[in-house]
């Protein structure tokens, strides 16, 4: 019974010790910043340094304190806690989130605006793309310490192997195009693979990668993300200025027509499919692909042998001239509940310096962060030794610079993305369908859907 | 005729075991190769059929060199173990003194018990949060560990065993002067080994492959158990190297397999006793 007594008591005083050292932040001499980003990724080290810098440039204010909750997936794990650490009241005073969730969490009050407190100028220096992401209702909450683009590559020596009339049909990478002139070249790939006999050609299965096999495995937001380019390229979008109005937007006549193009690559002889193999484009599976920027790295990394050529993202007509290339990824936001005036102007100047021109090209230098700072897309490298590198940058440079949009905001963003993936674009893949009357049903379903879902906004 | 059947039965016991293997292989056989020609082979014998030309140690080095890995997995080892050892100690006395005292409200206590045993992990993770961080807990190894000693399914567990324990053995412990205390430590402990070892493997695997508890109770990197690690892995956007995450898994699985290898049998009988497949 002693030993029994000894070692409840001994096991107790161990906790009860170990509890005496617990760290809870002390909200007046520390700004705690919390990120998704793991500690030993090269973009957990980023922040780390740069908070490291901040520390040392200011040894009489605030220390700057960062902790690093990794996400799994899309983000679960560092959104689980970011919502039990606002359920407990102990949100941290900085944080990261994905552009287009700001809008749900301004919508809740939880986030701080920050046009009164930034330094004069400080928000005219981001791109407009990331203005527009971190704006809600005119305010601006979140600011985007990385970018993101998407284009059309291709795989050299399956186009090279194509006839002169249909080489010719592939832009330079300074040249616009359309999603008509895609389809077009897509469909003389497709004509010839099944002709030719060409050693390029020996693994073709398909045109194009669209990578729909993402929706189906959950991933919904790469469908809205690659693909309302087409509704935007078509003066259309998937939910009205207001955040919240959808039907009318998104089953509009212009949506219809935009997504009836988008549908010609499932017409038979399919151009594209919504089952494609793991890694289509890279093994040279497929000849073309819709690709996101992370693809550069990932190719010339992992894939040496394989060659691969950029090309801008096409456009729905020659004559648009509007914003219209996807864009937009995390940012710092700021905790809404904080009340205390002088502590909100240390907290913004915290979240200046990690998204100011300097933070923006080290970021890029340490990761491949795209920058969000107009002065700072130049250290975008475009004349590395290696060809396949300088031609994406200097593609989804151009882009960031010139026709990047942020996708909507709304505060039912998650549901609205995750509905118009599912029941639009990809049942448009998996169905097949290509004739006007069965794309507006789905839009038409979709919208009312989501409207459903959002009447307790509109409240 | 027997022989026959003999026959039929291991080449379908094999089969079946081979269709459960072959995952195993294809993610050991991955980590030696470069994404590439993980992708070439995948629709190819070779996905499982060690190619040597195209093995090397690659994706380990550049894993390692990014990652601090083996701290991570000496993080869980020694979080697992605590939770055995002390869950096991603790969880063992509850499920004895519910199988073998009379006290008031016993059977309340049991259908409570059991009644905690149908909610699932997610439905509490909140409200431990919140205890744990009203405790001043959060970012602790305590605050991370203490939600998870006792196991209400361990304590059932412990308690059916310790129902059909024989009453002579306690008896007779205490007729040679061991008290109640002294009878379980010296006799009932050492006698249901089998059970200890069955229950401590199921802790150990369901602290080993803990995700969301962890993210939600650490915030110190230096403090994170595998399962968080990974994701840092597999969670990247910029460099996304499935040969890496092979190896991770690779790594991590080892820890698993060599305990299943040396457990087997108790790991099949605790499945059977506790209807955990």
């Amino acid at each position: 019974m002693k030993k029994l007594m000894l070692f409840v008591s001994i096991l107790s005083l161990v906790f009860s010790l170990a509890a005496c050292s617990s760290d809870k932040t002390s909200s007046s001499d520390k700004i705690v910043v919390w990120t998704q980003a793991a500690a030993d990724h090269p973009e957990g080290k980023m922040f780390a340094d740069r908070v490291k810098s901040y520390n040392e440039a200011h040894p009489d204010g605030p220390i700057v304190e960062i902790q690093n909750i990794t996400r799994a997936g899309a983000g679960s794990g560092y959104i689980d806690k970011l919502n039990a650490a606002i359920t407990a009241n102990d949100m941290p005073d900085i944080f990261t989130l994905d552009g287009p969730d700001i809008g749900a969490y301004v919508d809740s009050g939880l986030l701080g605006e920050l046009d009164e407190y930034m330094s004069e100028g400080f928000k005219d220096g981001f791109t407009q793309a990331i203005i527009d992401q971190g704006t809600v209702d005119g305010k601006f909450y979140g600011m985007g310490y990385s970018d993101s683009g998407v284009a059309i590559m291709y795989n050299e020596d399956m186009i090279n192997a194509l006839p002169e009339d249909v080489k010719a049909l592939v832009p330079s990478l300074d040249q616009d195009w359309t999603w008509d002139q895609f389809i077009e070249l897509s469909r003389k790939v497709d004509e010839f693979a099944k002709t030719s006999d060409d050693p390029a050609y020996a693994n073709y299965e398909v045109a194009v990668s669209l990578l729909l096999t993402d929706i189906t495995a959950g991933a919904y937001e790469l469908g809205t993300y690659y693909f309302t380019p087409l509704l935007w390229g078509n003066d259309a979008n998937i939910v009205a200025e207001d955040g919240v109005t959808v039907d009318g937007v998104l089953n509009s006549d212009k949506s219809v027509e935009a997504l009836t193009k988008y549908a010609k690559l499932f017409a038979e002889p399919v151009l594209a499919s919504a089952t494609e193999s793991e890694k289509t484009f890279h093994s040279g599976k497929s000849a073309l692909s819709v690709s996101g920027f992370w693809y550069v790295n990932e190719l010339i990394n992992n894939y040496p042998d394989l060659k691969f050529k950029t090309v801008r993202y096409p456009k729905m007509s020659e004559d648009f001239d509007g914003l219209y290339t996807p864009s937009g990824s995390w940012a710092f936001v700021r905790n809404g509940q904080e009340e205390d005036e002088e502590r909100i102007k240390q907290t913004v100047e915290v979240m200046e310096w990690l998204n100011n021109d300097e933070a923006s090209k080290e970021y890029f230098a340490k990761n491949g962060s795209i920058p969000t700072r107009i002065n700072s897309v130049d250290a975008i490298d475009t004349n590395t030794d290696n060809p396949y590198h300088n031609d994406a940058w200097t593609v989804l440079k151009y882009q960031v610079e010139n026709t990047n949009k942020s996708r909507p905001v709304s505060p039912g963003y998650p549901y609205l993305s995750e509905t118009f993936a599912k029941d639009v674009i990809l049942k448009i893949a998996q169905n097949k369908a290509t004739d006007e009357a069965t794309i507006k049903q789905y839009l038409d379903d979709a919208a009312k859907k989501i409207e459903l879902e959002f009447a307790k906004y509109k409240k | 005729m027997k022989i026959v059947k003999k026959t039929l039965f291991y080449i379908l016991a094999s089969l079946v075991a081979l269709q459960f293997l072959l995952p195993l292989i294809w993610m050991i056989l991955s980590s030696f190769k470069i994404d590439e020609v993980i992708y070439k082979d995948i629709d190819t014998i070779f996905a499982f059929v060690p190619r040597f030309s195209d093995l090397s140690f690659d994706s380990y080095v550049e894993l390692l060199g990014f990652y601090n890995i083996f701290k991570n997995v000496g993080n869980s080892l020694i979080y697992a173990s605590v939770t055995v050892v002390v869950g096991l100690t603790i969880n063992s006395l509850a499920g004895y003194a519910l199988a073998r005292f009379k006290f008031p409200f016993k059977d309340w206590i049991l259908i409570f018990i059991i009644a905690l045993m149908i909610v699932p992990i997610e439905a509490t993770i909140l409200p431990l949060f919140l205890v744990v961080n009203e405790m001043g807990l959060i970012n602790t190894i305590p605050g991370y560990l203490l939600p998870f000693i006792i196991n209400v399914m361990n304590i059932f567990l412990f308690r059916q065993h310790f129902l059909s324990f024989p009453g002579e053995l306690i008896e007779s412990g205490k007729i040679d002067g061991l008290s109640e205390v002294g009878c379980f430590f010296r006799i009932v402990m050492p006698s249901s080994l089998n059970m200890y070892i069955t229950v401590g493997i199921l802790t150990f695997l369901a602290s080993w492959n803990d995700f969301l508890w962890p993210v939600m109770a650490l915030s110190n990197a230096d403090l994170m158990p595998i399962q968080v690690a990974l994701n840092a892995v597999f969670a990247d956007t910029y460099n996304i190297f499935t040969s890496h995450m092979m190896a991770a898994l690779t790594i991590v699985t080892i820890p698993i397999v060599i305990l299943y290898i040396i457990f087997q049998k108790y790991i099949v009988e605790g499945s059977m006793q506790s209807g955990i497949k």
